[in-house]
Parts: structure tokens; sequence; C-alpha cells
């Protein structure tokens, strides 16, 4: 079995009081593209800032290629990189903030021609772009220039957080056709953030859902933020227009904050009148569309339960009695339902 | 008005026919500004960049008393020099009194605080992203440290030559700490304040030009160093 590139264990991260990252094992492997979906404060940036040994953790072991590493350490040098996501780049021409990295890790050999490999992979014409003044590049192409200057170090691992940020779709195209080059040419693994989920999953090899500080392996999650309502023995999210539709929760802990959290994969879908096991939660949904699964023999239904759109992940005998349009029952197993 | 147009033309002939005395004073004034000014640089700019680039418990207060520091009265940095240096003073057996090292002394104090305080100000102004964007290409610490100082040059360049312009110009220092002996501590400065007294405005004059000149040729070598980067 292939050793891992990266591993992380038992990772915490606090600012103050507040929890950002909690995270008790992740394993990078080599060769691999692992996006991060999620919303804006979930700690994609975090871990991304933590991986790329720019922010120390609170508390939690980073091992690089069998070896503990932390900030400034001389073995994972050069061996990791990252974008963040607004890289700043250097009072230098184009070629210069290319060639900075390698530069000052003393790897000067056939640096030009490097740097002019690293332009082209991000779709950069070298002749045109080498020596332009940063001042005078457009947001995109910072960012493929940023971009360069980490793929002319040939790392082991790049981190990218939020590549595609305000840049348009040529650029977003670019920067994925750059990452599958890399992989293939200089066997870089990736570890790349996005709200884009799309985008993430068109090229990667599998995607987590951040949330709230928590990583989800599964490949797709359900998240509904708070705030809940009780309704009876259930409680239901406060913004649907019209009371008492939506997914149906147990009692949250603090319904004022909390976000319910239920992987695509515990979601049922049966139609009307069928039997549902106890003491699952049932709640009427209309299939509102459908789509196959990138890693599983399933199938993925898009739900709509009043206002809140959710994911259902099903094997084939489940979809068998029911059709787009349709109104049936989804439920769900409330001991796999977790707040965060 | 005669005789500061007469001053002007004396000016003029001290300089071209290479008068000794005055070029003695010009000697003594670069030599002293040349060693206090290696001194500031050498300790004011980590100072400075560690001021401005750190967050410390009890930074704000530190950074209020270098900037006041600034204010430093040349009489009051001579006077202090001078209570040190001379023979009843705790470093008096070096016999620093009345020489150009004593002065220059008193001048790198004058000037530390502008370097230090100027420099943190450059610090504080640097971009925030450089940090991350340089952890993320592998850097050293060293690396790091240098990296952020060229990204600031300008304005550690401007932290500089203020400081510079504050050595050169003052008196206090010059003439408590140094004397005014001629031939030896003799400064441009100095100097003018004894023509002036004796009532030889050409000679001051001149020197005054001569201290102009000197000004700017250290800022047009500069300002060419910098349409260089």
């Amino acid at each position: 079995m292939t050793r891992p590139l990266y591993e992380i264990r038992n990772l915490l991260h606090r600012y103050g009081e507040r929890t950002v990252l909690e995270e008790d094992g992740l394993d990078l492997y080599p060769e691999t593209i692992t996006g991060i979906a999620g919303p804006n404060g979930s700690g994609k940036s975090t871990l991304i800032n933590i991986l790329a040994l720019i922010v120390k953790p609170t508390r939690g072991t980073l091992a690089f290629m069998g070896r503990n590493v932390s900030l400034f350490s001389v073995h994972a040098r050069g061996q990791i990189a990252a974008l963040t996501q607004d890289p700043a780049l250097l009072k230098r021409n184009v070629a210069a903030n290319v060639a900075y990295g390698p530069r000052v890790l003393n790897d000067r050999e056939n640096l030009d021609r490097r740097v002019t490999e690293a332009l082209d992979a991000v779709g950069l014409d070298p002749a045109v772009f080498a020596g332009r003044n940063v001042r005078a590049l457009s947001g995109g192409e910072a960012r493929r220039v940023a971009l360069a200057a980490r793929l002319v170090l040939k790392p082991k691992l790049l981190l990218l957080d939020e590549p595609t940020a305000h840049v348009d779709e040529h650029s977003s195209a670019m920067i994925r056709q750059a990452v599958l080059q890399a992989r293939q040419r200089w066997k870089t693994a990736f570890l790349i953030s996005s709200h884009d989920r799309e985008w993430l999953d068109s090229f990667s090899d599998q995607t987590l859902t951040a949330f709230h500080g928590r990583l989800f392996r599964e490949e797709r999650v359900n998240i509904l933020p708070g705030p809940w309502k009780q309704d009876g023995d259930l409680w239901f999210r406060t913004g649907e227009s019209e009371p008492g539709t939506g997914m149906p929760v147990p009692a949250p802990p603090d319904p004022g904050r909390d976000a319910a959290v239920l992987p695509a994969s515990a979601l049922r879908v049966v139609a009307s009148g069928e039997p549902v096991p106890e003491p699952w939660i049932r709640f009427p949904v209309v299939l509102a569309g459908t789509g196959l699964s990138r890693t599983r023999d399933c199938l993925l239904l898009a739900l709509e339960a009043g206002d809140t759109r959710l994911v259902a992940m099903v094997g084939e005998d489940e979809w068998k009695n029911i059709r787009p349009g349709q109104t049936c029952v989804a439920c769900y197993d409330p001991s796999r339902l977790m707040f965060r | 008005m005669d005789f500061i147009v007469e001053g002007f033309l004396k000016a003029l002939q001290l300089i071209l026919s290479g008068d000794p005395e005055t070029y003695s004073a010009v000697k003594a004034t670069i030599h002293v500004s040349s060693l206090s000014m290696l001194v500031s640089l050498v300790a004011g700019i980590p100072a400075g960049f560690a001021l401005g680039y750190f967050a410390f418990p009890g930074k704000r207060g530190l950074r209020l008393v270098v900037d006041t520091l600034m204010a430093l009265p040349t009489v009051f940095i001579g006077l202090v020099v001078y209570a040190v240096i001379s023979s009843r003073g705790p470093l008096g057996s070096m016999g620093l009194l009345f020489t150009l090292e004593g002065m220059a002394i008193g001048q790198a104090i004058l000037a530390f605080p502008v370097v230090a305080a100027l420099s943190a100000s450059a610090v504080e102004s640097m971009d925030s992203r450089l940090r991350p964007t340089l952890m993320s290409l592998g850097v050293s610490r060293t690396r790091l440290f240098l990296t952020s100082l060229r990204e600031v040059r300008f304005g550690l360049l401007v932290a500089s030559l203020n400081a510079y312009g504050r050595v050169t110009t003052e008196v206090g220092i010059s003439m408590m700490v140094g004397g005014n002996i001629k031939w030896h501590t003799r400064t441009i400065t100095t100097a003018i304040a004894l023509e002036t007294g004796k009532g030889m405005f050409d000679t001051g004059i001149a020197l005054g030009l001569i201290l102009l000149l000197i000004a700017f040729a250290v800022n047009l070598s500069l300002s060419f160093l910098r349409k260089f980067e």
C-alpha cells in the first residue's frame, strides 16, 4: 500500500477561545488531487495555512514524508508549497517573481528554462509576460503568475486556497489544466479548497466537505444552518417560508446557532405510503433531479423539502418507484445526524 | 545686502581654491557622519524592523518612547555624552572627549531613534500578505527577514536620509563633545557657528554651500540607486 505523503493527527486550532479547526486524522497520498469544498469560515484556509507550515496549529502533529514538520522545517522546504487565498507578488517583474522560490532555495539549475515552462503551464506566453511589471497584470493573470511561482518548485505537495476566487472561467480552466499537468509531469499531489464544488469535482480524486472546522469524508453532505424552532417533538429551520416544512431534526443542543449535518448516504427516499424503520425521521420531499455518483455505484437524488435543497445518495433498488417531480418521502436514522 | 553677495563669491573662491581649513572641516564632517550613520543603521534597522514587525506586550509604549526620542535636543545628547566620556565620567579613561569618535557616539545616539522609528513605520506599512506568501514558498527565517527588508527598501532609504540630514546639520553635539578644535574636530556646522560669531559671513556661507552640496550628492547617489531597483 502507498505510504501517505502527509499525515495529520489530532489537529486543533483555536483563535482565542473559538475552535476553528478540529481534525483527528487526515492522510494525503502522493500524486492525488484532494478537494475541500465548503462555505466561507468553514476552516478551509486555516487547514491550508497549517499544512503549508505558515500557521502553527494550537495542537496536533504533522508528518511529511515520514518526518515531523513545523514552521520553517528544512525537511519540507521546497517540497510543500502553497498558493494562499490572496498571494502577494514581489516588486519585481513576472520572471523574477517566478524565479524567486528556486533562487532562495539555491536551486538554480536551468532556471530560465524552468521559468518558461512554468509560465507555459499556466497559459501565460513567456515572450509576452516574462518581462512584464506585476502592476500591469490583471487579477487572473496575477493569480496565474503566483501559481507558476509555485509550480516551478515542482513540489511534492501543492496547496491551493480558493485558486478560482475572483478569476474568470478561462483562468479557472487554465488553473485546472495546470494542476493536472503538474501531477502528470512532476508527480505533484494537490490539496485544493474552493467553494465551487462542481469545479473541484471535475478533476479531483476525492472532495471533502468542510463545515464549522470539521472535515467530512462523504462524497456529498447536507448542511442545514440554524436557527431552529420546535414544532411538536421535532425542530424545523426558522428560515422556511412555510413553517413546519423542510427537514425536521431532533432537538439541537444550541437551537440558535447549530447547523445540522447529514451525509447524503444517510438519507433514504421511499414512495409515499411505504413503511419507514423506527425510530427514523420521515418528511415529504419532491424529487427535483438526478445525477450519477463519482465514486460509488449509486445515484444522487436532488430533493426539495420546503425551501431546503437536499442530496440523497441511493442504491438502484431505491429509486425504482419514483420519478422527477414526484412527491415522495425522505427518511433518515437520527443517529447519523450531527450538529455543528 | 552686499555682504551676502560677497559671501557667495567668497564661497565659490574658497571651494574652487581648495582652502585647507575649509576642507579640513569637510573631512571631519564626512568622517563623523559616516561613522555615526554606520552605527545607527546597523543597530537601528534591525531594531526598527523588530519594532514594526513583531507583536509583543508593551509595543505601543516602546513605539511612543522611540518616536519621542526622535526629538532629542542635540545639546542634551552633547551634555550626556560629554558627562559620560569626560575624565570624571565612566568612560573617561577611553580618551574620547574632543575626538571625532566621541562626536560620532553622540551623533549615533541622535540618529538611532530616527532610523528605528522610521524603519518601524516602513515595516508596518509592508504588505501584510508578504509573510504568508514567502512562507508558502518555503523560505528560511533569514531569507524572510532579508526579502521583507528588500520589499520596504524605499522606506528604509527615507529613514536613512532623514537620519543623515539630522547628523550632518547638528551643532550641539559637535560643539560640546568635539570642542570645535581647528584642524581636528571642527566640522562644517561648528565652523559656520564660529565664523558667523566672528562676523566672517563669507566663510560661513561657503561652508553652508558645501554642506548643501554634500547632502545633494548623497541624495543624488541614492536616487540613482533607486532607479536601478
